[in-house]
């Protein structure tokens, strides 16, 4: 095996400064702003042809649900670790912090969706009437939502960035400067995380829950939230396998953080049969005409492929594949689950929302039967892939100008662990200071 | 101490350094890995003294546990269903969603009551072959313990006796 | 951990397994107190099979009620010891060494006491039996697994056993320390039980993978148990009761409850068993800050049943939050519950100084636990005494009666003796776990300040 040197702090700052603006190619870049382009008119032709029939926008709702999910999930990820003083997530925080740019395009894609709504005057919702609700208070919570993520990643970069502009000045690293640093990371990421909770629960009970009459379940937004959570750490965990792969860290992203990462993720994919379970266990013992309708609808009807494509990907598989040492203690298999509860998670969104909108419209009686599966058209296929493109576009335009490592963390951590002889073995040590 | 026709011997240190030398020592004078052992009152880290890693198999345990109750708890909700055949609220004589909560407990128990008989037989308790112990080793002594050493007594005492043993116990 | 102090596995043994092997006078009076609460509970027990459910407050419609709030509430308190144990066994949290046992041993003390509360409820104990297990084989009628209140017995056993066992194995290594320290018959009853562990390098190997592998395997136990409490409720069509949300409702109140007693109980042995090397300020802040992300979860799940009980404007369930919010008695319940259960105790801890001072903890957790009583007992009661449908139907409020008070300190009196008694026999604090942190106790120089560390394998 070839000797590598360990790692230092000083090659750490060089290495990684070095890297900033050199990860994603020109081309893809802007194969990406094209198709990111064509997926903005799909949105603007569909805008045009007016809010009728409301089923619809139910792609289009998946495709948010998805990115919220997904990229709007991936901060979560650095709090959470940040929090818990895990230091085999070092590495990938600023990852995870990255994924903040999805809400710039979850932002004007839930605005535009808020205004497709029907009227919301008397129909069963998390908003009983009150003047501005859904559209107002959906739209101020989603920017607030972007806005603190964007400033975490804003906060949390800022030293790098000085280093990489080699600007001192910029941050000249005082004692009081860290010790806000490290105290306002912790208190922007616990507004994130309740920001994003209460954002799950807008998303799905204001595009979900209150299309469906005679839907209403407690769970659904911590449903929402937690498979939403399993789905960020599993985005990050791809990006950090894509950034080890093609970013050239293979040596910052070592066998550590894909193990970490592979526990958590195992005990989110539980949580995720959990939440589940308690949905589909209540309403097939309640038997109202309300939860047949439901289980129907959701479960064992038109998109019965999809609910059990869901459960599979989701629960099934990454539990099967995990609970193996050989397969959770590597760097492949967990970044394989993560593929698969990713795929999961878009396939779980469209049963929720397309669904949702397939039988949206004005009050009325109850209905007791689902319509047919409904499929996507072109342009439903344009806006999700122009979505998607449109946060990849802006998370490689990110990594233009912030290292895809937090290399001051990352130098804390050089700091606080070292290896060290015991008896006739070597040992981590792991200083935690409080 | 007398140590004529005794099979084990154990060598009692008050330093886990000691303890590494003294295997070291062992190992030179030719014993067997296999039968060198040593004594603490709490764990310490895996190779710390130079040993080999322990094989075991404790986690066949948790799957055959398992499966055992997850059949157990078929055979329970299939047979009292079909043995006591009556409709309640509607239901399907053979209702899944509760079969499943009850084989999921039965499942868990099968595995957890197995797995405990499993880190007890890998544990190889109850030990009661009777080698030498010392209770000073509860009280933060290590003891280095050399099984099989009939014949050989006087090398390994001696070998445990330069590394630093404090005392020599055997049986 | 910032308080670090060297101690010698001597000084451990002797102060760990002091009371264990010597007998203080005041173990008798607080036994002989102890068990004249427990004998008050079963004579009370004693005079309901006897007369029938007729002692109680029960009526028509409310017939679950204070005896059913203990047992969700002891049910609750039992998640503590999986919560310490396996959650902080699994992440590596080195505050958890001291605290592990205690927390267990509640498990364990608490799932029995709470056992005991259905049983007693039913009025006619001797019948739980074919109602519950797969035994008549002469009449050929077995119990209906269909009911959710069978499943109780099975995740509760399950759950009682799977806790005894991980105790035991995790109490062996200390058994054997016992067995070396003890003469006479405790030291032969100490030897059986330690089945001649020595301390190899094979036992030891085999007890950490234990740890790990018994946390893994009765975490998804004990997330079971109260989820399948809460399907008692969550699967009947009663309004208030039937939610989606109640399983984790349930076993985050749970965790909430349970994680406060254990820091109770852990001010309590401080205190009485001189244990404040062991039991530092440190371990009372890890276990405050454990409590302010445990208890908002809980706010967030009490919320979401809170606000989708309303969502779809039901006239039932409207109902049932109107009597909850302003129909006496439960309007005065109800902001105890809220205050004592959240608003009071989460923002002293957010406070350092609180979270390390052990009076202070002590009395906020134990105000958690008032709240969280009053919180089950809030969920259980409303909604079967909201006025139903038809004017037969309508009853008076529900009153508990002395004996169902009686009973509900018997249920104390129980666990406090469990507990009592465990710990007169067995170290309460794991000592081989104490000693292992010592060994892997090391520190690292970050220029002038030596920060304190850890070895990790």
């Amino acid at each position: 095996m070839a000797h590598v040197e360990p790692l230092t702090r000083a090659g750490t700052t060089h290495d990684l400064t070095g890297r900033v603006g050199r990860i994603g190619s020109g081309s893809a870049m802007l194969v990406l702003g094209i198709l990111a382009l064509a997926g903005l008119i799909g949105l603007i032709l569909k805008v045009m042809s007016g809010p009728v029939p409301l089923n619809k926008w139910g792609y289009t709702a998946a495709a948010l649900a998805f990115l919220l999910s997904t990229g709007q999930g991936m901060p979560v990820v650095a709090f959470a670790t940040r929090l818990a003083k895990g230091y085999w997530a070092l590495p990938l925080r600023r990852a995870a912090e990255l994924g903040a740019v999805t809400g710039l395009v979850t932002t004007p894609l839930f605005i535009v969706l808020l205004f497709q709504l029907p009227d919301f005057f008397g129909r069963p919702s998390i908003w009983f009437d009150w003047p501005g609700g859904p559209v107002l208070w959906d739209s101020v919570a989603m920017i607030l939502l972007t806005f603190t993520g964007l400033a975490m990643l804003f906060v949390s970069s800022r030293p790098d960035r000085a280093l990489s502009t080699q600007q001192a000045s910029d941050w000249p690293g005082t004692g009081r400067q860290w010790d806000v640093l490290t105290a306002g990371l912790v208190v922007l990421g616990a507004f994130y995380l309740m920001m994003l909770v209460f954002v799950h629960m807008y998303v799905v009970s204001d595009l979900g829950m209150s299309l469906v009459l005679g839907w209403r379940s407690a769970i659904i937004p911590p449903y929402h939230a937690v498979s939403g959570l399993q789905a960020g750490l599993a985005t990050t965990l791809l990006v950090c396998g894509a950034l080890r792969r093609f970013g050239g860290l293979r040596r910052y992203f070592g066998l550590d953080v894909f193990w970490g990462a592979s526990k958590l993720l195992l005990g989110l994919s539980l949580l995720f049969f959990y939440f589940t379970w308690s949905e589909l266990l209540t309403n097939w013992y309640g038997r109202t005409a309300d939860e047949q309708f439901l289980l129907d609808l959701f479960m064992f009807g038109p998109y019965t492929a999809l609910f059990i494509s869901s459960v599979l990907l989701n629960f099934a598989l990454p539990l099967a594949l995990l609970i193996w040492n050989p397969i959770r203690v590597s760097v492949r298999g967990p970044i394989f689950v993560a593929g698969l509860i990713l795929l999961g998670n878009l396939i779980d969104r469209l049963r929720i929302f397309v669904a949702s909108w397939s039988v949206a419209g004005p009050l009325g009686p109850h209905r007791t039967f689902a319509p047919p599966a409904q499929y996507p058209d072109a342009l439903d296929l344009l806006v999700f892939v122009g979505a998607v493109s449109a946060v990849t576009f802006l998370y490689l335009l990110a990594l233009r100008f912030v290292p895809p490592i937090a290399i001051w963390e990352f130098k804390t951590g050089l700091l606080l662990t070292a290896e060290r002889p015991y008896l006739k073995t070597e040992v981590a040590v792991v200083a935690k200071p409080q | 101490m007398a140590i004529s026709g005794a099979q084990a011997i154990l060598g009692l240190f008050q330093e886990p350094e000691q303890v590494a030398q003294a295997l070291d020592a062992l190992r030179a004078a030719g014993f067997a890995s296999r039968d060198l052992k040593t004594l603490t009152d709490s764990p310490y880290p895996e190779g710390a003294f130079g040993e080999e890693p322990e094989k075991h198999r404790l986690f066949v345990f948790p799957f055959i546990g398992a499966a055992c109750g997850i059949a157990l708890g078929l055979l329970i909700t299939i047979g009292t269903q079909l043995a006591y055949p009556i409709v309640t609220g509607g239901k399907p004589l053979l209702s899944i969603p509760p079969m499943i909560n009850v084989m999921y407990e039965g499942t868990m128990l099968g595995a957890i009551m197995f797995t405990v008989a499993g880190i007890i037989f890998e544990s190889r308790l109850p030990y009661l072959t009777g080698t030498p112990y010392d209770p000073r080793i509860s009280e933060g002594y290590l003891g280095v313990l050399v099984t099989r050493a009939s014949g050989r007594l006087p090398e390994a005492e001696r070998a445990l006796r330069d590394a630093g043993a404090v005392d020599i116990v055997t049986k | 951990m910032k308080e670090w102090r060297e101690l010698s596995s001597s000084k451990i043994n002797d102060d760990l397994l002091k009371f264990p092997l010597h007998t203080p006078m005041w173990f008798w009076y607080a036994l002989a107190g102890l068990g004249l609460v427990v004998g008050a509970g079963f004579l009370a027990f004693a005079i309901m099979i006897g007369g029938g459910l007729q002692f109680l407050g029960y009526n028509n419609q409310t017939m679950w009620a204070v005896l059913i709030t203990n047992f969700v509430f002891w049910i609750g308190i039992s998640h503590a010891g999986v919560m310490i144990s396996a959650i902080l066994r699994l992440t590596q949290a080195e505050w958890r060494r001291p605290v592990t046992r205690a927390s267990e041993i509640l498990t364990v003390f608490s799932l029995a006491t709470a056992m005991l509360m259905p049983i007693i409820h039913s009025g006619r104990p001797w019948r739980t039996l074919y109602w519950e297990f797969p035994f008549d084989f002469s009449r050929g009628i077995f119990m209906d697994i269909r009911s959710a209140l069978v499943w109780d017995p099975s995740a509760i056993f399950t759950y009682l056993l799977s806790s005894v066992m991980f105790v035991y194995v995790a109490l062996v290594p200390d058994l054997a320390v016992a067995r070396d320290r003890s003469s006479g018959i405790a030291r032969y009853l100490y030897a059986i039980l330690a089945m001649g562990f020595q301390g190899t390098k094979r036992q030891w190997r085999l007890q950490a993978i234990a740890g790990i592998l018994l946390s893994a395997l009765i975490l998804p136990v004990f997330v079971s148990v109260h989820s399948i409490v809460s399907w008692d409720f969550a699967m009947a069509l009663v309004p208030g009761w039937h939610s989606t949300v109640f399983p984790p409702y349930f076993v985050i109140g749970a965790v909430h409850s349970g994680v406060s007693a254990v820091a109770t109980l852990m001010a309590i042995l401080r205190w009485i068993f001189h244990l404040d090397d062991y039991l530092t300020d440190d371990h009372f802040d890890a276990l405050g800050r454990l409590l302010v992300v445990v208890s908002t979860t809980w706010l967030y799940f009490f919320g979401m049943d809170f606000y989708y009980g309303l969502f779809a404007r039901d006239e039932m369930e409207l109902g049932i939050w109107s009597l909850r919010l302003f129909t006496p008695p439960y309007n005065t319940l109800f902001p105890i519950f809220l205050l004592a259960g959240y608003l009071i105790p989460v923002p002293l801890w957010l406070i350092r100084g609180v979270r390390r001072n052990v009076k202070a903890m002590f009395f906020t957790s134990l105000l958690v636990n008032v709240g969280m009583w009053i919180e089950r007992y809030m969920l259980i009661v409303p909604p079967l005494s909201n006025k139903q449908a038809f004017p037969f139907d309508w009853v008076t409020v529900y009153q508990p009666q002395p004996i169902e008070w009686v009973l509900v300190v018997f249920t104390f009196g129980v666990v406090s003796t469990g507990i009592l008694v465990f710990a007169k026999l067995f170290p309460i604090i794991p000592l081989f776990d104490i000693k292992e942190g010592q060994n892997l106790r090391r520190v690292i120089q970050v220029g002038r300040r030596t920060v304190p560390g850890v070895v990790r394998e």
